[in-house]
């Protein structure tokens, strides 16, 4: 296969065409020296895989990206199949930013488990359950033995749980300062919430380790 | 709306964001599915390019621009996919006794600092035709007949470039005293 004199892929780019130009050359790679061909393969293996595209002159970075951005139009199956799958992670990063109600009950229906199992697992009532997801019980009526199973149960992610709590727990603070009260500022937390946080942290790291 | 604003969107979780990626990179990542596990078929492709496509949007925070375009970054996570479906692929193939080829992994040796910074100006040195063979066969694991569609030559043509880009990359990779230790298998 010769390059097409066609092949105008670059030609907006003189840069890129100039490359591509040296790349498909006819010819080209046989011009070099024999010495070269005793290459250590050893070498090879050890520095190959240790190449990125960032040490790549910026030029073959944008050459590489051109070269292959064409690719194929999906089908609209394909298309609306791939959109879903965006959406599922944008939904995932939205429950990961969320206070922890909502990230467990994101987990838990991520996870297909059923609202009767996770309460068998915590032994709490299916209404406490519900209760639980919709922030309508409070998280610091909860012990940390319990947040942490119910982090366990619906598999959330231990650190972005505990930043979940915190997030939930500054939220609802109800220990600011008379002189934080009129500014726009996160709650601070309470020694009590402080210690919530790290109990669960630290069961959460228990299982982990 | 440019990629760095829908980026930003996607890293705030927001619903627009996943249409426009898709319409923006989806042909790009179907293509190079294609390319790079064509013996999987198109069903797998399909199904590595949609796991890559939700792997992508919620690891977005791990992008960093300075360190390549997202483009680059949407293939660095197809090729974990897909080296994810061959792992699989290879368990559930011998659990049925067949004997399957293990794929081929990515290197996980750490490489230090210094090793990134030496090898960097490294390639530097190399022509930039020698460059874009090494990223198309190593960095972007193309096949060569891949490489020989997409550039319009021979595949024979592609082997040879490559083996010389080799060559020229270790024999200056041994004349640089930085990588001495790392090339003998050593800490930096």
């Amino acid at each position: 296969m010769s390059p097409d004199p066609a092949d105008n892929r670059f030609a907006r780019d003189p840069e890129l065409a100039q490359l591509h130009e040296a790349l498909t050359r006819p010819g080209d790679a046989d011009d070099h020296d024999a010495s070269e061909a005793g290459a250590d393969e050893r070498a090879a293996a050890t520095l190959l895989p240790a190449l990125g595209a960032s040490m790549l002159s910026p030029t073959v970075r944008r050459y590489v990206t051109e070269l292959l951005i064409g690719g194929e139009n999906p089908t609209p199956a394909t298309r609306q199949k791939l959109v879903e799958a965006a959406n599922r992670g944008l939904r995932n990063r939205r429950a990961n930013r969320a206070a922890l109600p909502a990230l467990l009950a994101f987990k838990r229906a991520e996870a297909n488990i059923q609202v009767t199992e996770l309460a068998d697992a915590l032994q709490v009532s299916a209404e406490d359950v519900y209760d639980m997801e919709s922030g309508k019980l409070n998280v610091r009526h909860l012990d940390a033995e319990r947040i942490a199973k119910w982090v366990r149960t619906v598999r959330a992610d231990p650190a972005v749980a505990v930043g979940a709590l915190r997030h939930v727990l500054e939220l609802s603070a109800t220990s600011r300062s008379p002189q934080a009260a009129g500014r726009r500022r996160t709650g601070q937390l309470s020694d009590t919430d402080q210690r919530l946080i790290d109990e669960v942290a630290t069961l959460l790291d228990d299982v982990e380790s | 709306m440019d990629d760095e604003d829908l980026i930003q969107a996607a890293r705030e979780g927001k619903e627009h964001a996943g249409p426009f990626l898709v319409s923006l990179y989806a042909p790009m990542l179907l293509g190079y599915a294609r390319g790079l596990a064509s013996d999987l078929g198109d069903s797998a492709c399909e199904q590595i390019c949609e796991c890559a496509v939700e792997r992508a949007v919620r690891k977005i925070d791990l992008y960093d621009p300075t360190k390549g375009d997202f483009a680059g970054w949407a293939r660095s996570m197809l090729r974990y996919v897909a080296l994810d479906y061959r792992r699989d692929n290879a368990r559930l193939q011998s659990i049925d006794g067949l004997d399957l080829a293990e794929p081929k992994a990515q290197s996980s040796r750490e490489i230090p600092g210094g090793v990134t910074a030496a090898l960097t100006e490294v390639v530097g040195q190399l022509s930039e035709p020698d460059q874009a063979i090494l990223a198309l066969r190593e960095i972007e694991q193309l096949p060569s007949q891949t490489v020989a569609a997409l550039l319009g030559i021979s595949d024979a043509a592609v082997r040879q470039r490559y083996s010389r880009a080799r060559q020229r990359l270790v024999r200056i990779a041994q004349n640089d005293q930085r990588l001495t230790s790392f090339l003998r298998g050593g800490p930096a």
